[in-house]
């Protein structure tokens, strides 16, 4: 890595002689590898390698970004031209100037240990694990007339560099697991299930997953669903939720609305701005029970950077403390238009990108109650553990859940299986209502997209299971 | 001079791989983002990638790599080959295609795009004029420039070139925060691109959309314009990927030669469009593209296949590989033959819809979906626009939507943006009894 690093201060020096008031180099290289196994047989072995310096500019307020994967000095010069060329006719248009907060500029290298290391696993053994998670997934009893799956990891190492002094070295690597399960019945017709594992480390985390145990419960499950099912209650009632379901809550209607660049309106025209304006810290929206965090530090988690794709250090954030708004996700750009100090936020998911504000690790804090004592005074009401459709209004507002894995829930009992009871509800409705939370913690991994250029950014999105009172549900169709 | 893609296909088949496709992708692109009726980056890639297919007795690898130096070549090839002999063999295989196929010459391709760099600030700067004249407070949106040039080598001995370039504007214009409008200008030419018109038609939706009021959910009868008709229709052809239906994820799974649309619906892939976004002439396996027929006056009548999908299927490739997921290229519906100017009238009552977003599933083999409604929505009565509306979504069935089309515009307009990710042309549709949606809490 230490020509990569004579290379990035070559090109910082250079960018300023060509007139930037900052510059950054950010060289990427991104293995990714995987396999992918169509109803038992082997679809295919992929991998990828993605390697190159992303250069970002300042000149004269206006801000320019390139890449390239030729590392020769005299290409990477061409693009840093490129990149103030551009940043400079884009400064005529503009009557503020784009500057970056002041940070501490850290010289800093992080990474993940792996206990058990990836690349010490082999392809036919990995192969060998998928085939048994099929052969799990078929000997349920049950038909499962389509099970695609793919297991893959990826390897990524960084150095940043900036002309404030920042020098951060990083590598991390990541594996990961989809399913996507179709259940039939001849009669019943077929219900559908996408599934996501990921984490960061070694081998150690796919055996964390305890995917074999899983699988086979949701087969089972899924089979339940599609022959027992009975038509979901309407109106409304109380509604407790799974993990998951918290999860995917905390990541639309907390985390992605809590993006500052999407406050201040940098995302209009793509994923949108956010019900949330620049002074909305301290402002009510939901009750008392409602706390969320995003927090990129948690040890072998699949959003996890210890700093981020500016150099600054990663910390917890609370987006939302006991119901009240109480701090954005931040980068340098958007801290200094705020008046504040970034908060490490920000996240490029490949060298040819420029990064932007994004989630890590968002979820829902857990508080007191078993799952037991959650149900226990709800007279009537359903338990929505997983979810397959949703979807979001583009200021984080207007939302909608659709259970895969409900029951009815009567006299403080878990009862009959449920088909598809859907929870569409604004915001400040669904975190207002909440009542009482659950104490067991569970995280999901997600590839969240954001930006144009498309990134998909590995995430945890997490909570314990909880509660509302008095919300409208109703089924589909 | 023998290039690095030829080079690679070469030293692959001398180490003993079977079969080998190799494509050079040299990608230059540059784009402006603008929020707020600023700039607020301007970026730029310019990014070789090499895509290698190969086998050996039926066993499969495929892999992409962007280290493109020929100091690096020696290893990916060593990678590729020793990966590749140490894969177990597929039952999913399929030979490459052979034969004696014919391209088709005279793709225009406007290399001037490659050249505008500065000059997509000022393409900006009229897209934001033209919404502030029609009386938006602010607009924000994206102008790409792409330009790429594709080289294909394959051991069955194809050796191809394929070049394109396009300009793409996704521009969204703000009346107020609730009040927004958007709409596309995606060109392959300079002449066929209008930033102004996209900037003054954003603008005016974005100015009706002010003051939306809520509305009953129900089941309504909707006019649905260029942007949101793009994004249900890429979703249906798209689920034609032979693939997709053989793994049990789209709803035309098991339906061929079966009515499932209206009689007005014809879709087609049609990468021989002259000037299409999409067009193409060969696939990631050499094939020649073709105009394909999906849905013909709403009867099933073709997937999309590459060799492999078309292999389990007992058809053919149908020239739409991806190696492992075939897909469309450049999706057309045929339009119909009212004018755009009448379809308010013949809607009568009911909703006039301008976009869409965040389309998710919730069982992909059943067709039951969801999508969120932004940008202008109105409510229509005796064929004239009452009043904006918000705050809804269509939560429906796909083919049930597909069946329920009415009547199609017979102008088509091309669209490419952030929720349409693959160029799809299409008129304005009327779809009868589509279910509308609304959130508690309102």
């Amino acid at each position: 890595m230490n020509d990569i690093v004579e290379l990035s201060k070559k090109v910082l020096d250079y960018a300023v002689a060509a007139g930037a008031s900052y510059a950054e180099a950010r060289f990427h290289s991104d293995y990714h590898s995987g396999v992918s196994l169509r109803n038992g047989g082997v679809e295919g072995v992929m991998a990828s390698y993605e390697v190159g310096m992303g250069i970002r500019v300042l000149v004269n307020g206006g801000l320019g970004f390139a890449s390239t994967n030729t590392l020769k000095p005299e290409t990477v010069t061409r693009v840093v031209d490129k990149a103030v060329k551009m940043a400079r006719a884009s400064s005529y248009l503009k009557t503020s100037r784009i500057c970056f907060s002041e940070e501490e500029a850290y010289s800093v290298d992080w990474r993940v240990a792996e206990k058990k290391r990836l690349e010490d696993w082999s392809l036919n053994s990995k192969i060998e694990f998928l085939k048994n998670l099929d052969k799990t997934m078929i000997g349920q009893g049950v038909n499962v007339s389509s099970r695609y799956m793919g297991y893959s990891e990826s390897r990524t190492e960084r150095v940043y560099a900036n002309t404030e002094g920042a020098l951060v070295s990083t590598l991390v690597p990541r594996p990961s697991f989809f399913a996507l399960i179709t259940v039939a019945d001849p009669s019943k017709g077929v219900i559908q299930r996408t599934l996501q594992f990921g984490g960061s480390g070694g081998v150690e985390v796919v055996e964390s997953w305890r995917l074999e145990e899983k699988l086979g419960v949701e087969i089972k499950t899924l089979h339940k669903m599609l022959t027992e099912s009975v038509k979901a209650p309407e109106g409304v009632m109380d509604v407790v939720v799974g993990s998951e379901v918290a999860g995917i809550i905390s990541h639309e209607a907390s985390g992605h609305p809590g993006e500052a660049d999407r406050i201040l309106g940098r995302e209009g025209a793509q994923a949108g701005e956010s019900y949330l304006k620049a002074g909305d810290l301290n402002r009510t929206i939901g009750s008392e029970a409602v706390n969320v965090v995003d927090d990129p530090t948690i040890p072998g988690s699949y959003g996890f950077y210890l700093f981020d794709d500016e150099g600054v250090k990663a910390r917890r954030k609370y987006l939302i403390k006991e119901g009240k708004i109480c701090e954005f996700l931040l980068n340098r750009e958007t801290a200094v238009r705020l008046g504040v100090k970034s908060n490490g936020s920000a996240r490029a998911s490949r060298y040819s990108v420029e990064p932007i504000v994004r989630m890590s690790n968002t979820f829902l804090l857990p508080g007191d109650h078993s799952l037991e004592e959650l149900l226990s005074d709800v007279a009537k009401g359903v338990y929505v553990k997983s979810f397959m459709e949703w979807n979001i209004d583009d200021k984080r507002w207007n939302q909608r859940y659709v259970g895969l894995e409900a029951y009815m829930i009567e006299d403080g009992r878990i009862t009959t299986p449920v088909r598809n009871p859907v929870i569409e509800i604004t915001t400040e409705k669904l975190f207002s209502s909440v009542d009482a939370v659950g104490k067991d913690l569970g995280f999901v991994a997600a590839t969240c997209g954001k930006g144009d250029p498309m990134q998909g950014m590995p995430v945890y999105m997490g909570g314990p299971s909880f509660r509302m009172r008095n919300i409208m549900i109703r089924g589909v169709g | 001079m023998v290039e690095l893609h030829e080079k690679a296909l070469k030293m692959l088949t001398d180490r003993g791989v079977d079969e080998a496709i190799v494509i050079l992708y040299e990608a230059e692109e540059s784009s402006v983002r603008y929020a707020n009726n600023e700039p607020t980056v301007a970026l730029s890639e310019n990014i070789s990638t090499l895509m290698i297919y190969s086998s050996i007795k039926e066993r499969c690898f495929l892999g992409s790599f962007e280290n493109v130096s020929e100091d690096f070549l020696e290893k990916i090839v060593a990678d590729v080959v020793t990966i590749t002999k140490n894969t177990p063999p597929t039952p999913f295989y399929a030979p490459l295609p052979r034969g004696v196929f014919n391209y088709r010459f005279g793709k225009r391709v406007e290399r001037r795009i490659r050249q505008l760099d500065e000059q997509l600030v000022s393409h900006v700067s009229e897209a934001v004029k033209a919404s502030r004249e029609a009386g938006a407070e602010r607009s924000a949106g994206i102008l790409y420039s792409r330009h790429m040039v594709e080289k294909l080598a394959s051991s069955t001995g194809l050796s191809l070139q394929e070049e394109s370039a396009s300009l793409t504007l996704n521009h969204r214009a703000f009346a107020s925060p609730e009040a927004t409008g958007q709409w596309v200008s995606c060109s392959t030419s300079l002449e066929g691109f209008n930033p102004y018109e996209a900037g003054r038609r954003a603008g005016e939706i974005a100015v009706a959309s002010l003051n939306p009021v809520l509305i009953e959910e129900g089941v309504y009868d909707v006019y649905m314009g260029p942007l949101i008709f793009a994004n249900m229709m890429s979703e249906v052809a798209d689920f034609a990927s032979g693939f997709l239906v053989q793994i049990e994820m789209s709803f035309m799974t098991g339906k061929m030669g079966e009515k499932i649309g209206s009689e007005k619906l014809t879709i087609r892939d049609d990468p021989t469009m002259p000037g299409g976004l999409g067009e193409k002439v060969f696939d990631d396996e050499g094939m020649p593209t073709q105009r394909t027929t999906i849905i013909e006056n709403g009867v099933l009548r073709n997937y999309l296949h590459n060799s492999r999908t078309a292999k389990i299927a007992g058809a053919s490739s149908t020239g739409n590989a991806g190696i492992i997921r075939p897909h469309p290229w450049n999706i057309v519906v045929e339009p119909g033959r009212a004018k755009e100017e009448e379809m308010l009238q013949k809607l009568g009552k009911g909703l006039y819809l301008t976009n869409s977003w965040y389309t998710r599933h919730q069982n992909y083999k059943t067709g039951d979906f969801s999508t969120v409604i932004r940008d202008g929505a109105f409510y229509v009565e005796d064929g004239e626009i009452k009043h904006p509306v918000k705050g809804l979504r269509i939560s429906d069935n796909l083919q049930r939507i597909i069946s329920n089309i009415e009547e199609l515009s017979d102008k088509l307009y091309g669209v490419l943006w952030w929720e349409v990710t693959i160029p799809t042309y299409v008129p304005t549709a009327i779809i009868r009894n589509v279910r509308i949606t609304k959130a508690f809490g309102y």
